[in-house]
């Protein structure tokens, strides 16, 4: 087994396997925000994107008003925030901790980092996957719907545009996947660029800052349907230019935390 | 041979190590006595590749660290308190790391754990060990495989007699052809086993 591998075969044993509560939990959390949609109309037949569209509708895009107070859409805030505590402080701890062992063995900082990105995107993608089958599992007990379609969310929130299949997809599993990513990335690179809580709290800011600014440069925004200038009627954000941003940050936090990696002394 | 050339380091302002020469040959244990904080940890880091000297340079068999390697070629370590997977047993720990030396390397993980007298095949997790038992599974995975340079940060902390005295004829059987730093500072057990003793102050060194 070469090195990489083996440092994977760690990262996703240790990094994964062994945090298998926190993504219990994250289940749970979850499953309680799916059951708050169930109760909305219990007569309306819903699937399992119309779950999606719930747990990544977010907010339209917030104009300051007197009278408007500005609130987080909390469902999306939370959905979105489980993926920055499963990435959490396990790159950092394990660089001062029994990755160093590894790094000394394998005498190579770069297979370290690689693995741990690679772990970072893994995480991201398998916790998705728990949304999904959740989603599917809550659609199978009330009522089997298992089609492409959002018609319970367009009911209860009185949108009636059609939305071809493909863009059911694109908003409800493509983009928000990307942003998650993006984030986690992003996160990874802070904490190792500066600190766990730095990374924690800069992620948690700009999801805040996403739903108040509805900016191409704050990714958040993407992973929201209402900000999608296809739901919004024009004042949300791009399609291609959210594909191009999520790029130029992933390539850009991989590099500078590379640099900074190797050559960031290891001790505790 | 390790070189070290006008080696310093600080930290924000303070000098950790201030202008360090040393030279390390093989077949020689080294011992490093000095009261805590006064460089010994600092200087072991900096020749396991773990922490970039401020300025100054160390050569190892020619070769600058940092430059010409990101890693000595051949080392094992002990530094502080060793730092394991708590829900591994000893033998699973020592199992991730010698993947990276050899394709098989069962024999090497059983001799490792044998002479500091761990039981390679008891199932006890690491995170149910003793003081003495996390102190040995550190020993046993820097002496693992009998590398060309051996660094022990304080090895005998928290060690029962026997435990010591194996540890103890093992380092010493080691010493043929390998370079052997030890940094401890109880005088008595530096006396019994180094060839040759540095004294650490304020990030100095001075010879015994």
């Amino acid at each position: 087994m070469n090195s990489f591998a083996a440092m994977l075969k760690y990262d996703l044993k240790n990094g994964i396997v062994r945090q298998k509560m926190v993504y219990m939990v994250a289940f749970l959390l979850n499953g309680v925000a799916l059951i708050k949609f169930d109760n909305i109309d219990k007569q309306l037949e819903y699937g399992p994107y119309d779950c999606l569209a719930y747990l990544f509708e977010g907010m339209y895009p917030y104009v300051p008003n007197v009278g408007s107070p500005f609130i987080v859409p909390i469902v999306w805030f939370s959905v979105m925030m489980i993926p920055a505590f499963l990435i959490g402080n396990y790159a950092n701890n394990d660089l001062s901790g029994y990755g160093s062992h590894i790094i000394l063995k394998s005498k190579n900082k770069s297979v370290w980092f690689a693995s741990k990105v690679v772990w970072c995107l893994l995480s991201v993608i398998i916790y998705f996957l728990f949304l999904v089958v959740l989603t599917y599992g809550f659609s199978y007990l009330y009522g089997g719907k298992t089609e492409v379609g959002i018609d319970k969310w367009k009911l209860c929130n009185g949108f009636f545009r059609n939305i071809a299949e493909k863009d059911v997809i694109v908003f409800t599993v493509i983009m928000p996947l990307i942003t998650m990513i993006t984030c986690s990335i992003l996160q990874l690179a802070i904490s190792l660029i500066v600190s766990t809580q730095a990374a924690y709290i800069s992620i948690a800011a700009f999801y805040v800052m996403s739903a108040y600014f509805t900016n191409t440069l704050f990714v958040g925004n993407y992973s929201m349907m209402y900000k999608n200038e296809y739901i919004s009627m024009g004042s949300g954000i791009n399609l291609h230019n959210q594909c191009i941003v999520c790029g130029i940050i992933i390539l850009i936090s991989i590099a500078v935390s590379f640099v900074v990696v190797k050559k960031r002394d290891i001790y505790r | 041979m390790i070189k070290i050339e006008n080696l310093s380091k600080k930290f924000g302002k303070t000098y950790v190590l201030s202008d360090v020469n040393l030279e390390f040959t093989p077949g020689m244990i080294y011992g490093l006595r000095g009261t805590n904080g006064s460089g010994k940890t600092m200087l072991l880091r900096c020749i396991t590749g773990m922490l970039k000297p401020t300025s100054g340079r160390i050569l190892i068999d020619e070769k600058e660290l940092y430059k010409d390697m990101d890693f000595p070629e051949n080392l094992g370590m002990l530094i502080e308190n060793p730092a394991f997977i708590g829900n591994f047993t000893a033998y699973e720990n020592l199992r991730i790391l010698g993947s990276y030396m050899t394709k098989n390397p069962d024999e090497i993980i059983r001799k490792a754990l044998d002479v500091v007298g761990l039981d390679p095949d008891d199932k006890k997790k690491y995170r149910k060990f003793s003081l003495g038992m996390k102190q040995k599974l550190g020993i046993a995975a820097a002496i693992m495989g009998e590398p060309d340079i051996i660094i022990l940060d304080e090895p005998f902390n928290a060690l029962d007699e026997k435990s010591l005295e194996k540890v103890h004829h093992e380092i010493c059987r080691l010493k043929d052809e390998r370079i052997i730093i030890v940094a401890c500072h109880d005088k008595t057990e530096l006396d019994s086993l180094a060839d040759k003793i540095y004294i650490v102050r304020e990030g100095r060194f001075f010879d015994e």
